[in-house]
């Protein structure tokens, strides 16, 4: 059973900034199996989307095997101010 | 002192109990043989009063108990035997209290190393163990031979659950359609019908999940990626 708190933990690992923002869904209703999780910082400035995606999958190798589902957005600082009302 | 033994059995005896022996064969008319024989006695004191003497010294008139020295094809005296587990291992021959001395003590390093047994047996495992590692470097290879030819069969390639006809997961079936309303010619291979390839993709591309479109033979990226690339009108540029 994952957690949004799990998520969070283990992401703060490497977007520690206080710039750095955060935003968890899970779009389960509570059964920890799909989450949306929305990243922005600026350690993704120049980095391609792929590469960006993978450093998220290894911080959340453990959760992701363990869900059904998940939906990254990688963003920089820039991008997730003018994207998070989308989601 | 060393032990004197005075019939086979009871060398079959000792033989039983210890697995590091040091015998000296001598003969009472040998003035040489007599003389090397106290030089063994005082290495066998010596030796036996380490703390972690593991060596039994015994003595045989060589005359007088034939089957051990037959066994071993003791032809003079004096002669000395180093014997592992039954086995000999090294022996000096004629009066040379030197050698003995240093052959005794080379013996007695090497009984701290493991029993002949034990390092066959350990031999064996190492074996083994090497074999089992060079099958599953070959089988690997080959995997990774396989998959190379898969992500390249088509310039365009979607590893999908399910086929574009039937997508067997929603984000195989929105990725099949971003790619159709955008005019991909693309090749797909459904992983539910394979568990390597499904496995093995994981690990070459170091993409957890699935869809994974390939262009050119090279990652994408999953459903999230090709989204993303979509909004922002950068997917069709990566046409071939």
């Amino acid at each position: 059973m994952v957690s949004v708190e799990d998520i969070e933990k283990r992401l703060k690992l490497k977007f520690s900034s206080e710039d750095d923002k955060i935003k968890i869904i899970d779009e389960s209703g509570g059964c920890g199996a799909k989450f949306l999780v929305a990243i922005g910082s600026s350690q993704f400035d120049g980095v391609s989307l792929l590469e960006r995606h993978r450093i998220v999958n290894e911080l959340l190798k453990e959760e992701i095997s363990q869900i059904h589902a998940i939906t990254l957005k990688t963003w920089t600082l820039k991008q997730y101010e003018e994207k998070i009302n989308t989601i | 002192m060393a032990n004197t033994i005075n019939t086979n059995e009871e060398f079959e005896n000792i033989l039983k109990d210890n697995k590091f022996l040091v015998v000296m064969f001598w003969a009472d008319w040998s003035k040489p043989s007599t003389q090397m024989r106290d030089v063994f006695d005082q290495l066998a004191k010596q030796a036996t009063n380490q703390a972690n003497n593991k060596l039994l010294f015994l003595k045989v008139e060589a005359e007088k108990v034939h089957q051990i020295s037959g066994r071993y094809n003791v032809k003079s005296v004096p002669t000395c035997i180093f014997l592992n587990q039954g086995k000999l291992v090294q022996s000096v021959v004629g009066a040379n209290p030197s050698e003995l001395a240093l052959q005794t003590n080379n013996f007695s390093k090497t009984c701290d190393t493991l029993p002949l047994e034990e390092q066959q047996q350990q031999q064996q495992s190492e074996e083994i163990i090497n074999k089992i590692k060079l099958d599953q470097e070959q089988e690997k290879k080959l995997l990774n031979e396989r998959l190379e030819k898969l992500v390249n069969q088509s310039p365009v390639m979607l590893f999908m659950k399910g086929n574009p006809e039937k997508p067997q997961c929603g984000f195989s079936n929105k990725t099949v359609t971003i790619l159709k309303e955008n005019g991909f010619e693309f090749g797909s291979f459904d992983i539910l019908q394979d568990q390597a390839v499904r496995n093995g993709l994981k690990e070459y591309s170091n993409w957890p999940t699935y869809p994974q479109l390939y262009i050119n033979g090279k990652l994408v990226g999953g459903y999230d990626i090709i989204k993303d690339l979509n909004e922002e009108g950068e997917l069709i540029d990566l046409k071939p």
